[in-house]
């Protein structure tokens, strides 16, 4: 069992910095979710771990061993790839038994030592069982359907039992009713197996479903780490704020006043109280931002045009024009939805405003 | 398109469309036909009727002059295709093919492989391995003529080139032939090489296999069928080899290295030109035979991804 600790890891590309200064505890048994844009550089960080990229500056560690010098072939880890790599010209029990080849393992805790035909034939059905993939093993890749292929590229990172699973974007081929199907089933291997997983994603409803903890990541840098639910509810900056949540947290900028005890933020016209200012002072630019479940229409308040309104069954998202951006309600089915072109106002739950330093962009509260 | 006529179709009562759906298909193969007329012209005129003609010829008999031609039959092809030239001539082929097929795609599969690595100025490498293919036959046997040319040659010295010698003549050939082939064999294997998508090498660095492993079991499965091509098409160079042959022994020394192609150029007077003939459906045959028989073997362990 391990955990996966980067200090200070830092990865030049020649003059390009994909990953900057990055230092994350990854804890024995938890599912860490790297999430972030496209070229934030979280795969340069999984591709580490692997040891497929070497480090360019700081430590890496799996479990107690630096593996900085450590080539990829002796780490303790497996890895399922975006596009799952497998040999297109080996059936599916030759692709699953390959990672059981050369290396040795300790059987019946006996010294470790390389498997016997027979016993490779037994991991290799014990993890065909555990993904479905039993009457398939004869086959080859490309008689597989897409999430076949996925769950042949899992069943050969678990014959192995690896100390680290390392996952990069394995869901983003799959149609989206098969994601949604996958993510319950990766959950539950997690649970069953009881090993790290490190899982990277550019998705945030694959990071809030599945992580017991999520690494935000951009631009090379780590911008908060913590619980879904933490960073849903606290987002440490503005890039975190406006990333994670669907639809994404509204944000306008703004002024902040304090008057004794009554703290406001300044939009425009108009006024909006704020129950938790933090650290922001009187007169501090701001950007406040409102998840789009904690704006009402009121009878006064922030003055939005409605843009349009997208009814989704259980609810219904109306787009609004407010100062020239778009800020998104999120409103029960009940009623009559208001038409595009009527003006309403906005009014905020002041325990759910969230600032932001407009200078840093940091949260304040 | 089609799905429109096909909502138009079940509006109506079904004999009309359907019959313009069948006028429709017969217009689209008309079409079709008609995009083949270039292509069949061309063959026609290049490949089929000289063909035919070559047929032809060997099944007459033709005086010096090759005004006249007299029918002898079929029994002409029994004869020649029994007989010690057409024999001699492809027994020189195959050797000339055995010399040059495996060393030529073994050598050009070093080169690509040693050249695929992302080195600093691996570039200009790969255009010096490539360079064979910009210089004309000619050119590259002359070249070779001179290196092995006993007084001045680098390896004019070296008995086994030895152009003089029977046993050593069609050996030197033939190798002239690789060192001409190898940079199209390592252009062709480079660009399988690079095909080979990233992430499926490094699943089996991670998979922990060496070097040696990983290029026998998962590098030469994936350009199979590259090397397949490369089999088939340097079986066909060394069956039809002749420009090297003549520039650099003429056949000679005592015949040691006429081919069947080089025997069929040497029976160009008209009188014996329906030997030559028949000697060149004989090549035509055995080119097929060998290409078909490679096909059959080779396809059975040659995957073609998906």
């Amino acid at each position: 069992m391990s955990g996966v600790v980067f200090e200070g890891v830092t990865k030049r590309f020649g003059e390009v910095v994909a990953v900057d200064d990055l230092t994350l505890e990854i804890a024995d048994q938890e599912f860490m979710v790297l999430l972030g844009p496209s070229g934030c550089g979280k795969t340069t960080a999984l591709r580490m771990i692997a040891g497929l990229d070497d480090v360019t500056a700081g430590v890496l560690r799996i479990g107690d061993r630096v593996v900085n010098d450590i080539d990829a072939k002796d780490r303790d880890i497996a890895m399922v790839f975006q596009s799952y790599a497998l040999y297109p010209h080996m059936t599916v029990r030759k692709n699953v038994e390959s990672p059981l080849l050369t290396r040795a393992f300790p059987v019946d805790d006996g010294a470790p030592r390389k498997l016997t035909g027979e016993e490779r034939e037994k991991r290799v059905k014990e993890a065909a069982a555990t993904l479905g993939l039993s009457d398939l093993l004869d086959r080859k890749p490309g008689a597989l359907s897409g999430g076949q292929r996925q769950r042949v590229a899992l069943a050969r990172s678990i014959v192995r039992r690896p100390e680290v699973f390392l996952m990069d974007e394995p869901l983003s081929n799959l149609d989206a009713k098969l994601r949604a199907q996958t993510r319950v089933e990766l959950v539950e291997l997690h649970r069953r197996l009881a090993t790290t997983f490190i899982y990277v994603t550019h998705d945030q409803v694959e990071a809030m479903t599945m992580a017991s903890r999520i690494a935000i990541i951009e631009n090379g840098r780590l911008q908060q780490v913590g619980r879904p639910q933490d960073v849903y509810e606290r987002p440490a900056n503005l890039f975190v704020a406006r990333f994670i949540g669907n639809p994404p947290m509204n944000t306008l900028p703004a002024l902040f006043s304090r008057n004794g005890t009554a703290s406001q933020v300044v939009c425009g016209e108009t006024r909006l109280s704020v129950s938790e200012p933090g650290s922001a002072a009187d007169g501090q630019a701001v950007d406040f931002g409102v998840r789009p479940e904690h704006l009402t229409v009121a009878a006064d308040g922030l003055p939005a045009e409605v843009k349009a309104v997208e009814m989704l069954g259980h609810e219904r998202h109306l787009v609004c024009d407010v100062n020239g951006a778009a800020v998104v309600i999120r409103q029960p089915t009940e009623g009559a939805p208001p038409q595009p072109g009527e003006v309403l106002h906005l009014s905020a739950d002041p325990a759910e405003v969230h600032l932001f330093d407009a200078e840093t962009s940091e949260r304040l509260n | 398109m089609s799905t429109e006529v096909q909502a138009e179709a079940g509006e109506h009562a079904a004999p009309a469309p359907r019959r313009h759906r069948t006028s429709r298909r017969t217009r689209e193969a008309l079409v079709g036909y008609l995009f083949l007329v270039p292509s069949l012209v061309i063959f026609g005129a290049f490949f089929f009727y000289p063909f035919g003609r070559l047929i032809w010829l060997g099944l007459h008999q033709q005086n010096r002059t090759g005004t006249a031609t007299r029918w002898v039959g079929i029994e002409q092809y029994g004869e020649v295709l029994g007989g010690e030239e057409f024999s001699q001539g492809l027994w020189h082929s195959v050797q000339y093919l055995i010399y040059t097929v495996p060393l030529g795609l073994v050598l050009g599969l070093l080169l690509a492989v040693a050249a695929h690595r992302r080195l600093k100025g691996i570039k200009i490498f790969q255009t010096i391995f490539a360079s064979t293919v910009a210089s004309s036959v000619a050119v590259a046997s002359v070249i070779f003529f001179v290196l092995i040319n006993p007084q001045v040659g680098k390896f004019g010295r070296v008995s086994w080139l030895d152009l003089e010698n029977p046993d050593s003549a069609l050996f030197a050939v033939s190798l002239s032939s690789v060192w001409q082939n190898l940079g199209l064999t390592f252009i062709i294997v480079l660009a399988g090489l690079q095909a080979i998508p990233d992430e499926i090498i490094e699943a089996s660095i991670l998979d922990g296999f060496g070097p040696v492993r990983r290029f026998f079991r998962v590098t030469v499965p994936l350009i199979a069928p590259t090397l397949l091509f490369l089999v088939v098409v340097l079986s066909i160079f060394a069956l039809q080899a002749f420009a090297q042959i003549d520039i650099l022994t003429q056949g000679g020394p005592a015949g040691s290295t006429e081919t069947l192609v080089f025997k069929i150029f040497n029976l160009q007077q008209p009188a014996k030109q329906p030997i030559g003939s028949i000697l060149a459906v004989g090549l035509f045959g055995v080119t097929m035979i060998v290409s078909l028989g490679q096909f059959m073997i080779l396809e059975r362990r040659v995957h073609y991804g998906n």
